[in-house]
């Protein structure tokens, strides 16, 4: 059965009072934390989007062994290609091109001969030894770069 | 102030105000929270407008009831067969009646916070054909035409869904009309 429209104003008067009365829902109380965790999600960048030394560990091996596999890659068809047979003018070129990779990579490969040969010659106290002096050597540079800085930003 | 603290204290001042607009509309918690959440994501995103603004309770309620009614939208199919399965049907109201206690007069045994819970849980129980013009009509202000606007419904179907819903409330609530002679 239909309401007349007097009974209809009234029932209408009668909900908004009953909804007026009604105070603000409390949010769960982990919600804000949520709210901040996803905030910080979004705006901290991709780990690829930052410094290398920032990335995940092994974002950072992968990337060293793919850096060498390719700097291998391009000393090694260097030094074939300047063994290869001068089929034209072209290839001539970029044989001399190349020439100077092949002489890097034969480099590196007496140098790590050496590295070797010092490590299985050496005593471990001397190995250990030099280990500190290259990171006291690090520690150094690094306080002396901070430093420098700092007297930098302090003069403006 | 850093301002990563000035948006948390934005947050904390304003997120009861959003989670109770999501939740009214929805009458679903876990929707209400991902609602509230994504609010929040986008007024993080335009901070520096906001934190200033003298408006910035109605854009977060704006924003609010927008992505809740997007939200309902996907469902619209199956809440306007419901809505047109209930056409004419008072029983199907009666079945929906929230169990209540019975006192004679609801008004005189129930006060208070029990009697705003009371509402809430009626609020709540009503089917969302109902439920959202409700809210937006009585809660936000809207008027007829922009509740149809909004829902993207008819004008008339917008009456009726709210005429319908303030019956649902009177027999939950038990409701006393003061009827005049004719």
């Amino acid at each position: 059965m239909r309401m007349n429209s007097n009974l209809e104003e009234q029932l209408a008067a009668k909900v908004q009072q009953e909804l007026d009365a009604l105070s603000e829902l409390s949010a769960p109380p982990a919600l804000a934390g949520r709210i901040l965790h996803a905030i910080e999600q979004r705006t901290s960048p991709a780990w690829y989007r930052c410094a290398w030394q920032s990335w995940p560990l092994t974002m950072q091996g992968a990337s060293l062994m793919a850096l060498l596999a390719v700097f291998g890659g391009i000393c090694y068809g260097a030094v074939e290609l300047s063994h290869a047979a001068q089929v034209s003018p072209a290839g001539q070129q970029a044989g001399q091109w190349f020439t100077w990779l092949g002489v890097l990579w034969k480099t590196t490969g007496v140098l790590a001969d050496a590295v070797v040969t010092a490590f299985r010659q050496l005593g471990t106290g001397i190995l250990i030894g030099c280990g500190l002096v290259l990171f006291a050597a690090y520690a150094a540079c690094v306080g002396l770069g901070t430093a420098c800085v700092r007297l930098a930003l302090a003069r403006r | 102030m850093t301002d990563a603290q000035q948006f948390e204290a934005f947050l904390h001042n304003y997120q009861n105000m959003v989670f109770s607009t999501a939740m009214r509309l929805l009458a679903n918690q876990s929707d209400a929270e991902d609602i509230t959440q994504e609010v929040f994501l986008r007024a993080f995103e335009r901070f520096d407008q906001l934190r200033d603004s003298p408006t910035v309770g109605g854009w977060l309620k704006t924003v609010a009831t927008n992505l809740s009614l997007n939200h309902l939208s996907r469902y619209r199919a199956r809440w306007s067969f419901f809505s047109d399965l209930f056409h004419g049907s008072e029983e199907g109201d009666e079945q929906m009646v929230v169990d209540f206690p019975s006192p004679v007069d609801t008004d005189e045994m129930l006060a208070g916070a029990d009697r705003r819970k009371l509402v809430e849980q009626a609020l709540q129980s009503l089917p969302p054909a109902q439920r959202v013009p409700l809210v937006l009509y009585h809660l936000e202000g809207l008027r007829y035409e922009e509740i149809a606007e909004k829902v993207g419904v008819s004008l008339g179907k917008v009456k009726t869904d709210i005429f319908r819903g303030r019956e649902a409330l009177r027999r939950k609530l038990r409701l006393k009309l003061t009827e005049e002679a004719g």
